[in-house]
């Protein structure tokens, strides 16, 4: 693809018509001669003007016309950027270096792979990009320089947070300047969209010019759920003679999506159509796995396999004589896990597994009574697998998210008791925290990290209270978004696609599709940037060349068609 | 006494030791260079003698018999003058290069005086016929030297214009010259073909000898014109415009092609083609034509 440095002077390329103007004038302005007679002419001219123009004249018009047009393109600085390479450009790279960006997730703090992926974004090689950092944390002023020093100043963290507005604001004024001119305009925000930091940003404001290529790139851990779909309700009610009613109302973007949930055998068990708070109420006998399938809409695509407990609160996963790593043995045995080198494999999937057999199992010691493992296999379709050794700590931190049996649980001193100090809570939606916190025996969650996959643990209180936990819609949804996330890591594509905003409802964190709405050219992506290809070459000399080599041949032709000519005519 | 505008000193020097000499045999006959078919048919008295048996009863003379009682014929001089009519094209063709001190009439009077000036030198009746659409001057043919000087007169006194009608000139000039002669015609032929033929033919018909000097200018001749024009008929102004570049060999082969169907076309009905250029010195192109004419003779 041809680009110009310079591309105002292509206004002169109206001039390269100037030859034919000329030409036409030429045969316009002629001059008057008295001749003796000219039936002569006449008989000849009638003749000629049945014939073309002499070929010499017309190559002569197209030289002339090619070369000054070749002229104003060299004025221009024409480069040509091959396919999959990158113009000349003006990048303008935001760093969003607030203190939430020093929250440390998969090893390393947001700011660190915020300035891993700008490393990424530099083709600086070729020394043909202008580069400039603005910091969202500091008020000095931004300059056109490199990306390898911005890379390393932005592991800086601020004191406070500044905002994204001033940074546009920064980065209007950068493209302004003289020599940013002529170039692609991009500018690269890097943040973990905290809400705060888009302040003073409203809905149709001109922040940017329109050519402007803007990306934001979601600094924080791929954990986080990346797109808009949203189990807005889902309730798997217990019925009478062992069925279960399931009312489910999945959305994307808040527009209601047709979900059919179909049987083992494939059949198709209930419909639920794309309607605002359309739900279905579907029988379902009870000890079933089924799927879900949203018809013509992502991300469903992929089936999302749902297991209805035969019935809740009733264990029928009997835990071994040591517990611990053998219970999880156990547990996903009954699942269909098969041993593997290391451990187990389980078939992908989501498996609620009831645990009350614990008590039973573990030398009178009692658990939580209508305590679960969710045992979640969903690295990709081949399952998980998991570790023997790995084994589960007793839980031990976040005073406020202490569950109100922790005592019941046996620890490590305890002969393979149940080890729950590895958990960390589990950032999720709303509703989950608001369970989990619930210090007085209301439910919790918390998951640890296999080698292949993730174990949660979630504890829910005995109680008629609490009797259709795990099949409430705050479960269920729950456990949808693990396997979304599971669909994701499984398929970056998936993840990158613009379409999927987060399904953020931390009213502290900005959506994708707020962002969206504010820019609506933008691209929002968790990827990290995709390396430029080659650069631009720059093509004003040989466009140069070219204009002189065909002057020369111009000239040669010139002078061959005026020695042709006879001698001016007598005065 | 200064030369009148037309008589080309150098011309006349160069041509003033040849001989004008009639190919066919025209009706005068002039010292022993033109021989009359005509014999004892004169114009001029020369002496009488005395009757003799056997002589034309109408050349006796009367009047001496009632004078003298005596039979005396009369006998006159058996030559007559050669008849040399010049006819000079003056149409506004002729005047080309308008804006040129010398144009092509300019030329060709400077050809007929000389030829005029040649011919009383030899006591040839030399007359004058301007034309154009149709005659417009005429001067009767006259042999004195004097009668040079009438010729030249009318010569300087013509204006080009008009436009050129040769068959309704020549046709008219036929009429008037009942007695053979020789015609030497000036003009630039640019007249519709069949009409030029015609004109020619209707002279040719009065048993005249024709010489038919073509004048064109140098620039009519080789086109020399190099940009786009705009070119203006000097008769009809008609205009046409022309890339003259282009223009210029498609041009001098059509006029090359013409005046070789003119030449052969001419030939053909013995009437002598002259081509002559305004460039060439007038001297040169009678020295030659008339060299050349010697040598036929």
């Amino acid at each position: 693809m041809i680009s110009f440095a310079h591309s105002l002077y292509l206004l002169l390329l109206p001039l390269a018509a100037l030859p034919i103007l000329l030409h036409l004038v030429k045969r316009r302005v002629r001059l008057r001669f008295q001749f003796p007679s000219i039936q002569l002419l006449k008989t000849i001219e009638e003749r000629r003007a049945r014939r073309r123009p002499r070929w010499q004249e017309l190559l002569l018009l197209i030289i002339r016309v090619a070369v000054a047009a070749l002229l104003v393109f060299t004025l221009a600085g024409p480069r040509f950027t091959p396919r999959g390479g990158s113009p000349p450009r003006a990048l303008v790279v935001v760093l969003d270096n607030s203190p939430s960006m020093t929250y440390a997730e998969e090893g390393e703090t947001r700011l660190a792979r915020a300035a891993r992926y700008v490393r990424g974004l530099g083709n600086t090689e070729s020394g043909d990009d202008l580069a400039a950092v603005i910091w969202t944390g500091s008020a000095a002023p931004a300059e056109w320089g490199g990306l390898r020093d911005s890379a390393a100043a932005a592991a800086v963290p601020a004191a406070a947070g500044g905002g994204v507005s001033d940074a546009l604001a920064m980065a209007r004024e950068l493209w302004r300047e003289p020599r940013a001119r002529g170039r692609a305009r991009e500018i690269a925000v890097f943040t973990d969209m905290q809400r705060v930091a888009f302040e003073n940003l409203g809905p149709g404001a001109s922040y940017l010019p329109a050519d402007a290529r803007v990306t934001f790139y979601d600094v924080r851990s791929e954990a986080t759920p990346a797109w808009n779909v949203e189990l807005a309700g889902f309730n798997l009610a217990p019925a009478a003679a062992g069925f279960f009613n399931l009312n489910v109302d999945v959305r994307q973007y808040g527009k209601p999506r047709p979900v059919s949930l179909e049987g083992a055998d494939g059949r198709v068990v209930g419909d639920v159509p794309a309607a605002a708070r359309a739900t279905a109420r579907i029988p379902l006998p009870a000890g079933g796995r089924y799927e879900f399938r949203c018809r013509g809409g992502y991300p469903f695509d992929d089936r999302l396999s749902v297991f209805v407990p035969e019935r809740a609160g009733v264990a029928y996963a009997v835990a071994p004589a040591t517990p611990g790593v053998r219970l999880w043995e156990a547990a996903l045995a009954s699942v269909g896990a098969e041993p593997a080198p290391g451990g187990l494999k389980s078939p992908p999937g989501i498996y609620v597994l009831p645990l009350s057999a614990w008590r039973e199992s573990s030398r009178g010691r009692s658990f939580a009574e209508g305590g679960f493992i969710v045992v979640v296999a969903p690295d990709d379709e081949r399952g998980g697998r998991f570790d023997r050794d790995a084994t589960l700590k007793p839980y031990a931190a976040g005073p406020a998210r202490v569950v109100a049996d922790a005592a019941a649980i046996p620890n490590a001193a305890s002969a393979g008791g149940f080890d729950t100090a590895g958990f960390m809570e589990l950032e999720t939606s709303a509703p989950w925290t608001a369970a989990a916190v619930a210090g007085d025996g209301s439910p919790f969650i918390a998951t640890r990290r296999m080698a292949e996959g993730e174990v949660f643990l979630i504890c829910a209180p005995p109680g008629p209270r609490y009797a259709n936990f795990f099949t409430s819609a705050a479960f269920v949804g729950f456990a949808l978004d693990l396997k979304l996330r599971a669909l994701a890591r499984a398929n970056p594509d998936f993840a990158a696609r613009r379409t999927f905003a987060t399904a953020e409802s931390d009213p502290g964190v900005i959506g994708y599709d707020e962002l969206y709405r504010l820019f609506p050219n933008a691209v929002v992506t968790r990827h990290p940037p995709q390396r430029p290809g080659r650069a631009s070459v720059p093509l004003r000399a040989p466009f140069a060349a070219a204009a002189l080599l065909l002057l020369a041949v111009e000239a040669v032709l010139a002078s061959h068609q005026a020695r042709a000519k006879p001698p001016p005519a007598r005065p | 006494m200064a030369l009148p505008k037309f008589v080309d000193v150098l011309t006349l020097a160069a041509v003033q030791g040849l001989g004008l000499r009639a190919r066919l045999v025209v009706e005068g006959f002039f010292a022993g260079l033109h021989r009359s078919p005509f014999k004892g048919f004169s114009v001029e008295f020369s002496e009488y003698r005395r009757y003799q048996p056997g002589d034309d009863l109408r050349l006796v003379d009367w009047r001496a018999f009632a004078r003298s009682d005596r039979y005396y014929v009369k006998e006159f001089e058996e030559e007559t003058n050669l008849r040399f009519y010049l006819c000079v094209d003056s149409s506004a063709s002729m005047g080309y290069p308008a804006d040129a001190p010398f144009t092509k009439f300019d030329y060709a009077a400077t050809l007929a005086a000389a030829l005029a000036y040649l011919a009383l030198g030899q006591h040839d009746a030399v007359g004058l016929a301007t034309f154009s659409a149709g005659v417009r001057e005429v001067v009767p043919p006259r042999s004195s030297r004097q009668h040079f000087r009438a010729i030249l007169d009318v010569l300087e006194k013509t204006e080009t214009s008009g436009t050129t009608d040769l068959y309704a000139a020549l046709a008219t000039l036929a009429e008037r010259a009942p007695r053979r002669g020789l015609f030497a015609i000036f003009t630039d032929l640019w007249d519709l073909r069949g009409r030029v033929l015609d004109g020619l033919r209707a002279l040719r018909g009065g048993k005249h000898e024709i010489i038919l000097f073509h004048v064109l200018d140098a620039a009519e001749e080789r086109f020399p014109f190099r940009d786009a024009a705009s070119f203006v008929d000097m008769e009809s102004s008609e205009r046409i415009d022309l890339d003259s570049a282009r223009f210029r060999d498609s041009y001098v082969d059509a006029l090359t092609k013409l005046k070789r169907d003119y030449r052969l076309e001419l030939g053909a009905h013995d009437i002598e083609y002259v081509p002559v250029i305004t460039d060439q010195p007038p001297a040169a192109v009678l020295v030659s034509y008339l060299g050349k004419r010697r040598a036929l003779m």
